[in-house]
């Protein structure tokens, strides 16, 4: 069921219920008044905030969101590089990753996703980003866990049955626990690489038939 | 108006001043949405909340000077 039309109902009746009572506090006498307020002045308002909370971590999860720091604009111009090396490009192109969910399904633990550790580096990014100085190069707090990579490829036959991904070198297993990093061991590390974006060719998308206003 | 009345008042005010505050964040499209919903809505919305649970362990429901108006007779 979607969040938003439930939300903002329940934040309405909330504010048109508190405006009864702010008029007419009397409304609390009784022996069901505090039991009225109770309702509408801590229940309410705290199930109310808590939908806004997970509202808000929803949309930090959108693509828009992330690009919308002027810091990462960079690294949503990478998306659209075109060269089959860049991998977050060429997964963001061919749909492999939902493209307005991109950043999150590739980055589930930086920022305001992932656990409360997370969320809060992310409010320091973001307060870095308002009234800080953002670092010339961003880098990640630990190295890219494979598991980020086999959330989607682990089971795929693609994946699976690679000859890159069996030899003697690179055993599966070993890719699997993470022994052999994806990015790291010299196989796919070519990832945002912002600073070398200035001679690069960029692949523009076809508008959509929503975007030519069909 | 007893003083508890008084008090569910301006609980009330503070709480619908918090939800304001948290439709705004929605509308708003900026990171800064964020900071304003945990700053302002939650804080403003806490502020009511506990006013109006200090309230009622603490106020004893007691008429207040009101200009006369709603004092219990005797």
């Amino acid at each position: 069921m979607p969040l938003w039309p439930l939300l903002l109902a329940l934040i309405g009746l909330t504010i048109v219920s508190l405006i009864y009572l702010a008029a007419r506090p009397s409304a609390t006498r009784g022996p069901g008044g505090k039991a009225f307020a109770f309702l509408l002045i801590f229940l309410a308002p705290a199930l109310a905030i808590f939908g806004g909370a997970t509202a808000h971590f929803e949309r930090s999860k959108t693509t828009a969101f992330c690009l919308s720091c002027h810091a990462m604009e960079p690294y949503g111009k990478s998306l659209l590089v075109d060269d089959k090396e860049f991998v977050p490009a060429q997964h963001f192109q061919n749909n492999r990753i939902p493209r307005d969910h991109a950043c999150y399904t590739c980055h589930t633990d930086y920022a305001l996703f992932g656990g409360v550790r997370s969320k809060i580096r992310g409010l320091r990014h973001m307060f870095v980003n308002y009234f800080g100085s953002v670092p010339d190069t961003i880098k990640l707090y630990t190295p890219y866990k494979n598991r980020e990579c086999l959330h989607c490829h682990l089971g795929m036959r693609s994946f699976e049955e690679s000859s890159g991904h069996k030899d003697e070198e690179t055993p599966l297993a070993d890719i699997k626990s993470g022994k052999v990093s994806c990015m790291e061991a010299g196989c796919h590390d070519v990832a945002h690489n912002v600073h070398e974006l200035e001679d690069a060719q960029f692949w523009k998308p076809l508008p959509t038939a929503q975007e030519k206003g069909e | 108006m007893t003083s508890i009345e008084g008090r569910i008042r301006v609980a009330s005010i503070l709480v619908i001043a918090g939800m304001l505050v948290e439709l705004l964040s929605f509308h708003w499209r900026s990171p800064l949405a964020f900071f304003l919903f945990l700053i302002g809505a939650c804080g403003i919305t806490l502020l009511g909340i506990v006013l109006f649970l200090i309230s009622l362990i603490t106020v004893a429901d007691s008429p207040v000077v009101d200009g006369g108006r709603d004092r219990p007779t005797s």
